[in-house]
């Protein structure tokens, strides 16, 4: 009888509203993975994958705010605020819409904190699944997907590109968001956590409701056509 | 072109910096490597993040500091369900582990604490034992072992930094259920058969409890310390009773247990009835909250209680409010201990804030009541939008504009309170 039967068994069989949790909580007790070097998500590559002095204070500072600390809540919003902005942005394509989605982010998050229920270890998982419902939201109520298409020409950087290097930036950055926006959803979504927002393997996977072992396949493949289109457009 | 999963896995392992052989591989780390940077060149403005976070702050100093200790969520899902769920919990991993051959605790479930992934396994194993056992000699002797093994994980808490106190204090309730469902059984035992091994198991687990239990002495805070105490009075009782059932079965020094807990709570029960020999020892669990509602169980209804195999009341959200009165004093002790003063019972006191999520018309309504309220009531102020009796309701949206009356009702046990605000809709 394998660790991984019996997690799925227990999954189907327990069958409890937070089932889904479970299962992924269970699947998160696994022997730890061979690691790379540690980095901070988003500068050079996705974040680390075994547990490190960060996340150990990170899944302390969930405790801490579940507990009604509010000053943990705030040293969590310092270190998910830059990865939810960039998660919507690259969703929206609005400067001013994404900052206004982020603020609703961490404002419903503050107030159902009370309420959560997911392992310390997912919590950039459940603000982004917060921010996805609030981006879906929008655009059930706004005007339609062409919003999208319409202020197609993201604001980008606060600051005017100023050198032949920033307009390529800029330039870049339009064809990156086009060309993820064009994936299908899920892999647009693996896209835009995995390497815009720099979630782990195990909170996108958290976040998706899908394994680790899914996710790894997904990244690849979305990589793999994220690839082609940005070398077509070239 | 295949997916298959070495490629998957050859792809994460590279870009968590293992050297790819393969040169696609390569490539693809490279790209998204590069969509890294690329996002990272995007940012919030700093005046947006800072506004942001102080307005943040501000929400946050009314709304989480407001909560009192008795009920704080812990991440984690064990702690948060009530006592029904986890049995479910733990008769359902008891079903699979069995039929899955798994019996006995193996590996990390054996190690695991409340709030860790594998601890409703490490549970549910523990019931699926408890299940191929017969007769209250061996139930009893099991459950003792598993009310050790809650208090060796309450210890393993304390090392934890930032655990959430309610899962000591429930843990030590859970310790205290199965000390006396065990040491019931286990005089049942001893009634029938005049077995001394029954009483001799009994003291044993004594010793270990009350060493395990000094040992939380000063670690722990709140309701969790309340419990601690309610379980060192408990210890004391069942030692007492053990003595009396069979002087000479290896008890351990009853005085010694008495002398270093703190004077304990004996108020009277109205109309004491004599005091027969009954297991009057294995209590219900001190539930820790001040409110006391004296009940005047007879020793028969509470053996009756137990005999469910009922340990605690139903949990909700706010602790259990109830306080069970201790048992009369068996003859031997001398009754030289007043009662703990009761405090004033506190009705809960309404408060909650709504807000429009952007120019949607939806609205949120959050509860900020203080004072333990256990039961909500919302209503909107407009037929289209349910009543509701969660703590925070759903989201909701009005049909038309206009302004609309919210208002909210909080009750427990004490009393009730009523807020209301005006949401206007443009």
């Amino acid at each position: 009888m394998s660790f991984d039967s019996l997690r799925a068994a227990l999954a189907h069989a327990l069958a409890l509203p937070h089932d889904e949790s479970l299962a992924i909580a269970l699947a998160s007790a696994e022997p730890t993975r061979i690691g790379g070097p540690s980095q901070m998500p988003s500068h050079r590559g996705p974040a680390p994958e075994e547990p490190s002095p960060e996340s150990e204070r990170l899944r302390a500072l969930v405790e801490l705010a579940c507990d009604g600390d509010a000053d943990a809540f705030g040293q969590l919003y310092d270190h998910y605020v830059k990865g939810i902005y960039r998660f919507i942005y690259y969703r929206v394509g609005s400067q001013q819409l994404a900052e206004d989605l982020t603020a609703d982010t961490f404002t419903r998050a503050l107030r159902s904190i009370a309420k959560y229920t997911w392992q310390g270890k997912d919590f950039g998982a459940w603000l982004t699944t917060i921010a996805r419902n609030l981006i879906i939201d929008h655009y059930k109520s706004s005007r339609s997907r062409l919003e999208l298409v319409t202020e197609s020409i993201p604001e980008g950087p606060t600051t005017a590109p100023s050198t032949e290097q920033d307009v390529l930036a800029t330039l870049t950055n339009e064809s990156l968001m086009v060309a993820v926006n064009g994936l299908p959803s899920e892999q647009r979504d693996c896209i835009l956590m995995r390497f815009i927002q720099g979630l782990s393997i195990a909170e996108t996977a958290a976040a998706m409701s899908r394994s680790e072992g899914a996710i790894k396949q997904l990244q690849l493949r979305a990589i793999r056509n994220l690839a082609k289109t940005m070398e077509r457009d070239v | 072109m295949s997916w298959r999963t070495d490629d998957a896995r050859a792809f994460d392992d590279a870009l968590r910096g293992r050297v790819p052989t393969d040169a696609e591989i390569a490539h693809l780390v490279a790209q998204a490597e590069r969509v890294c940077e690329l996002a990272a060149s995007v940012s919030p403005s700093p005046a947006f993040m800072s506004s942001l976070r102080t307005a943040l702050m501000a929400e946050a100093a009314t709304i989480l500091t407001s909560r009192t200790t008795p009920a704080p969520p812990a991440a984690g899902i064990w702690a948060r369900l009530g006592a029904p769920a986890r049995r479910r919990i733990a008769v359902g991993v008891a079903a699979l582990v069995t039929a899955f051959g798994m019996v006995g605790l193996t590996g990390a479930s054996a190690s695991a604490l409340p709030g860790d992934a594998l601890y409703p396994v490490k549970r549910g194993v523990e019931v699926a034992e408890l299940s191929l056992r017969r007769g209250d000699d061996s139930r009893g002797a099991f459950e003792l072992e598993r009310a050790t093994r809650r208090l060796a994980e309450v210890n393993g808490l304390t090392r934890r930094p930032a655990t959430a106190a309610s899962l000591a204090a429930t843990t030590l309730n859970d310790y205290s259920a199965e000390a006396g469902n065990g040491s019931d059984a286990l005089v049942r035992s001893f009634k029938a058969s005049h077995h001394r091994g029954s009483i001799v198991t009994i003291n044993r687990f004594a010793g270990r409890a009350h060493l395990g239990l000094e040992r939380l002495d000063g670690k722990l805070t709140g309701a969790a310390a309340t419990q601690l105490d309610a379980a060192q009075q408990q210890l004391a009782d069942i030692v007492a009773l053990a003595a009396r059932l069979c002087p000479d079965c290896g008890g351990i020094d009853a005085d010694l247990v008495k002398s270093l807990i703190a004077p304990a709570p004996s108020a009277a029960v109205p109309a004491a009835p004599p005091a027969p020999a009954e297991p009057v020892a294995a209590l219900p669990p001190v539930a820790p909250a001040p409110v006391a509602e004296p009940k005047a169980d007879t020793p028969a209804e509470k053996v009756a209680a137990k005999a469910d195999n009922k340990p605690v009341k139903k949990k909700t959200s706010a602790p259990a409010v109830e306080v069970q009165p201790t048992i009369e004093a068996p003859s031997t002790e001398p009754s030289t201990v007043t009662p703990p003063p009761i405090p004033a019972p506190v009705p809960p006191t309404a408060a909650f804030s709504c807000d429009e999520l952007g120019n949607s018309g939806k609205f949120n309504c959050v509860d900020a009541s203080t004072g333990d309220p256990t039961g909500w009531a919302w209503s909107f102020g407009d037929a289209s939008v349910p009543d509701s009796a969660q703590q925070n309701p759903p989201q909701f949206e009005y049909p038309a504009p206009g302004s609309y009356t919210v208002t909210l009702t909080v009750t427990n046990a004490d009393g009730a309170n009523t807020a209301t605000q005006t949401i206007t809709v443009n």
